[in-house]
């Protein structure tokens, strides 16, 4: 009796563990995260040349304008 | 005859359990991986414009900034994919003057030179870090 419950629990465990990590992995790649990520790493690209661009120096500037 | 049997259901129970754990483990490898978003493409040097390394900035100026006609053709090609990506949409010649004689370059005063200015002059780096990037239009 101690081990069917036991090996009922590890089951259960499992697969509150298996339903966990679907829910997380689903949100992690639904498109509004992905698309809130890929603006994520747009606004650095954009903050960098800011950055760039108000500090006038022209070697940053012209790397960052390279073809 | 019976040990053999019951060596045999152990070791598939043993399977069934390691088959079990890994699945468990996978699941935690699984939940954990993040959404990859690729790093921006940096030139470390400047790219050459007829015969000056400048990427076609030749200087600043209190307006903005001093550049040839082959950095206006980049950037209304640029503008021409990417466009479309800013709020409003970005328009041909955006930003961009023809520069008045007194601000042509002293040393090389080629005729068609443009000055762009400072807010149109970022939304050209941004646009050229997506194109080096690879980035599809919009």
């Amino acid at each position: 009796m101690g081990v069917l419950s036991a090996i009922t629990a590890f089951f259960g465990a499992l697969g509150e563990g298996l339903k966990l990590a679907y829910v997380r992995f689903t949100a992690k790649n639904a498109p509004d995260v992905k698309a809130a990520a890929v603006g994520q790493a747009d606004a650095k690209v954009s903050d960098a040349a800011a950055e760039d661009v108000a500090s006038g120096d022209l070697d940053k500037i012209r790397k960052d304008a390279a073809e | 005859m019976y040990r053999a049997r019951r060596d045999s259901a152990h070791s598939e129970w043993a399977l069934i359990a390691l088959i079990l754990i890994a699945a468990g483990f996978g699941s935690l490898l699984l939940s954990s991986c993040g959404t990859v978003i690729p790093d921006p493409v940096t030139s470390s040097a400047a790219s050459f414009d007829a015969n000056e390394q400048n990427s076609g900035i030749i200087a600043a100026t209190p307006t903005g900034y001093l550049v040839t006609p082959h950095f206006r053709d980049r950037y209304n090609q640029l503008i021409a994919i990417y466009g479309p990506a800013f709020t409003p949409r970005l328009e041909a010649d955006a930003g961009l003057v023809r520069a008045p004689s007194e601000a042509l370059a002293k040393e090389d005063p080629i005729a068609g030179q443009y000055i762009i200015d400072r807010q149109h002059l970022v939304y050209f780096v941004r646009m050229n870090i997506w194109h080096k990037m690879g980035r599809p239009a919009p």
